[in-house]
């Protein structure tokens, strides 16, 4: 019977055939019913396998999307290795450069305080050796 | 075989899928099984 209703919904009777199934089914319970059943099931089934087919892209989907996030964070990792690298090493350079006086100017600064100005003592007094000591660092000695 | 043919596989295609030997085989397997379906809807 069942052979018969796909048959009639697949178009593969003939006129004449179509029209004895329609009769039947007008007149026949157990035949509407077999149709319904036919139909009822075949929606069902379109159903299932929609739902089915559309968690499979669920899945294909969230998986995708974990890949892609992932490959970000790959990316930004090595942006931020290259980053930390880079500034880690201009930081080296600059304290060697900067922090560590060279001996030369260490040098100038302790003649330019010890020996270009010698130190003078407040005092009422005349004193031959400040006196000295005054026209020494007036450069005029 | 009921979700490939709610799927709107051919019989054809189901066969070669599923290793039925022809189209026709597949197509009587199905029908069985709805046959079945239906006994088992009725109670």
């Amino acid at each position: 019977m069942l052979e018969q209703i796909e048959k009639y919904f697949d178009n593969e009777l003939s006129l004449s055939e179509r029209q004895d199934f329609e009769n039947q089914l007008s007149t026949n319970p157990a035949l509407a019913r077999s149709v319904a059943f036919y139909l009822n099931t075949k929606k069902a089934a379109q159903q299932l396998a929609q739902q089915t087919r559309r968690a499979e892209f669920e899945e294909l989907r969230e998986s995708l999307s974990k890949n892609v996030v992932g490959r970000k964070v790959n990316v930004s990792t090595w942006v931020t290795g290259i980053a930390a690298s880079v500034m880690l090493v201009v930081g080296i350079w600059w304290f060697t450069q900067i922090s560590t006086p060279r001996a030369e100017e260490f040098a100038n600064h302790y003649i330019q305080q010890n020996f270009e100005t010698l130190p003078v003592k407040m005092d009422a007094q005349t004193d031959s050796l400040q006196m000295g000591l005054k026209l020494f660092n007036d450069q005029k000695l | 075989m009921v979700l490939a043919w709610g799927e709107g596989f051919t019989d054809n295609q189901i066969a070669q899928e599923l290793g039925y030997q022809s189209a026709n085989v597949a197509k009587v397997s199905r029908l069985r099984c709805l046959d079945k379906l239906r006994e088992l809807y009725k109670y």
